[in-house]
């Protein structure tokens, strides 16, 4: 802010600041269009300047015009920030709002004694303010006005949780076995994954120490046997490299509600989790696990985009074990639903799916060679029809319930993959819907599990709509 | 100006009366219309220049002409008219309800403690006609709520920031 720290506009340093950080780019760009002027006959001779001009101007004005329209007024309770002069924008933050603070100063911000200083609420770009041009001052107190803040915050917290009694040790939810290992590399087909990287490396180093080519003269002199060989070689490694990745694999939770995830032999890794953090679980099972009985269980939590969306604790077991685990431990999340698992005769409604799905790339290349398309523009249509296919069945096979009694709601797609999410009212962010000359047509429910993701569903009742809200409306005067 | 709600998906009986767009808000929209409109169909115009037929040139511009035309006719006295008539919004301390639309009705719901930040914007012709949007922050993307008058802009800014225990800067 400005040097007075009475703080309402950006330090004029900043404008300094800006040209020097700038005057390298600046030099190169006035030379090349030199250049281009004395020879007009290099390409793309005096015509570069209807690129050059706009640059040149654009990075003389800006930092003027950002220093001239932005007004900063900072207080004890929070932060204005008022930038722009065609376009205007007012935001305010406040302290206890604000999750992040980041002071950068470059070189060239260096040598003019300012610096460049970010504010997130969230880790979205659009919740984010940046005040380029903030003189020592003015960073001096933008920080300390966070450091109190988060003190603040702090103390709540901990008086808080003064009152949790003494901890109780860790107790076990579940523990792996050998044979729950195995099963679960199969069904996930993580050998294949596992196995195959294996081979691929043991083929390195065969060839490495020359013995590919013999190999290869095996492969071509009885290529049955060496096929089989090399599938029961993925197969037996896969399962070897799941039991050993996976050794050891324990779920544990404490009084606090903390649960502990940790597995590994040689490389042990450990995951804790707050409870209070878990917004909803995943149910999912694909269709060796439901001819098997089986189903996954994983976690919906802030961080799950480390994981593609969850967290993922538990590998295939028995519903009555995974039913146990919820009743024990996440009661709040008990799937709703007529039917909790289904019959493991409704494989057959989704081996028919698969069928569907996988039948319509063939059929889509079958009609465009026959209208005359050439293969590159049909198997490219192919495979657009089985994506659409896909993700079509996918999403007209998920239906949205909402339980307003036990605050969830759950999505459930019975597709070639079976899935459940069920998700805490508490942790939806926004619910949307459209409807359609009067008839609900699509609801929307967005959460955060890492990053924003949003459960959509076609099929629902029309009195989920009014639940949501209304349990969105009374969890918020709660 | 305020309605009661009469279409579907309706939100929560205890919802407030649904407050609606500023007076000025149809004005605005035909202007904006308008001009963009007329940009967008000079743009065009001058894109075809390049056409090197020159009946089939005049024949896009006529085209081109007519479909500007054509949309101005649809959304000047119609499309806009619906667009004011149908979004709507409800804000209380602890949520914000948002509708729009009259086809393809589209409503949303917001506990105002989800509510990140609330961001008041004024373009040049906003400004002309002294009227202001809202942009509501979230994990998702939000239909802005506008054109408003500064008085009920700042209003629901208070209402939303009031939430949870928040109060303006």
């Amino acid at each position: 802010m400005s040097d007075a720290a009475d703080i309402t506009r950006l330090s004029a340093r900043s404008i300094g600041a800006a040209y020097t950080a700038a005057a390298p780019m600046l030099a190169v760009s006035s030379a090349a269009g030199v250049i281009y002027l004395a020879h007009p006959g290099t390409w793309p001779g005096v015509w570069a300047w209807l690129a050059l001009a706009p640059l040149i101007v654009l990075t003389l004005t800006q930092p003027v015009w950002r220093w001239a329209f932005t007004r900063v007024d900072l207080s004890a309770d929070g932060l204005r920030v008022r930038t722009g002069f065609v376009h205007r924008r007012d935001r305010q933050f406040r302290w206890q709002e604000i999750v992040a603070v980041d002071a950068r100063q470059s070189w060239a911000l260096r040598l003019w004694r300012v610096h460049e200083i970010s504010l997130a609420q969230s880790g979205d770009e659009r919740t984010r303010v940046h005040l380029e041009g903030v003189s020592d001052e003015g960073r001096a107190l933008v920080l300390q006005a966070f450091a109190r803040a988060q003190a603040v915050n702090d103390a709540s917290f901990r008086a808080s949780r003064s009152t949790t009694e003494v901890l109780d040790p860790d107790s076990i939810i579940y523990r792996s076995t050998v044979p729950e290992l195995l099963v679960a590399s199969l069904v996930y087909g993580q050998f294949a994954l596992l196995g195959t990287s294996a081979v691929f490396a043991s083929w390195d180093l065969l060839e490495a120490a020359g013995m590919a080519a013999a190999l290869g003269q095996g492969f071509a002199q009885h290529p049955l046997s060496v096929a089989v060989l090399l599938a029961t070689s993925v197969m037996l490694i896969g399962l070897a490299l799941t039991v050993v990745r996976f050794a050891r694999f324990e779920v544990r939770s404490n009084a606090e509600g903390r649960l502990t995830i940790r597995y590994g032999v040689v490389s042990t890794h450990t995951r804790q989790i707050d409870t209070s953090a878990v917004a909803g679980i995943v149910l999912h099972r694909n269709l060796i696990e439901t001819a098997l009985g089986r189903v996954r269980l994983s976690l919906l939590t802030n961080d799950s985009a480390a994981t593609l969306g969850t967290n993922l604790i538990l590998p295939s077991l028995r519903h009555a074990v995974v039913d146990e685990i919820l009743r024990t431990s996440f009661p709040t999340f008990d799937p709703v639903g007529p039917s909790r698992w289904g019959s493991r005769w409704s494989v057959a409604g989704r081996v028919l799916a698969l069928v569907l799905t996988l039948s319509s790339a063939p059929l889509m290349w079958q009609a465009t060679i026959a209208a005359g398309w050439p293969p590159i523009v049909a198997s490219a249509s192919a495979a657009c029809t089985l994506t659409l296919a896909w993700v079509g069945g996918r999403f007209f096979c998920g239906r949205l319930r909402v339980d307003p009694a036990a605050r969830v709601v759950e999505l459930t797609t019975t597709h070639v993959v079976q899935r459940r999410r069920v998700l805490a009212i508490d942790a939806v962010h926004v619910m949307s819907s459209v409807a359609f000359l009067r008839r609900p047509a699509l609801v929307a429910v967005a959460y955060v599990a890492g990053t924003p993701r949003i459960l959509r569903s076609a099929r629902f009742e029309p009195s989920t709509i009014r639940d949501i809200e209304s349990a969105l409306t009374h969890s918020a005067r709660c | 100006m305020t309605r009661s709600p009469g279409d579907v998906p309706s939100p929560p009986a205890h919802f407030p009366e649904l407050q609606h767009l500023a007076p000025g808000a149809l004005c605005y929209l035909n202007v904006r219309d308008g001009v963009s409109s007329a940009l967008l169909g000079l743009a065009l115009a001058v894109a075809l220049v390049f056409v090197p037929d020159p009946g089939v040139r005049i024949q896009l511009w006529m085209i081109l002409g007519g479909l500007v035309i054509l949309s101005l006719l649809v959304e000047l006295p119609w499309l806009n008219r619906v667009t004011v008539r149908t979004t709507s919004y409800a804000v209380t301390e602890d949520y914000v309800y948002l509708a729009r639309g009259l086809l393809w009705r589209r409503t949303s719901t917001i506990p105002t403690k989800r509510v990140l930040n609330v961001q008041i914007a004024q373009g040049p012709l906003l400004r002309a006609f002294g009227l202001v949007c809202v942009q509501l922050m979230s994990v998702v993307d939000l239909d802005k709520v506008g054109p408003l008058t500064p008085a009920a802009a700042e209003r629901l800014r208070d209402t939303v920031l009031a939430g949870a225990g928040r109060s303006s800067v």
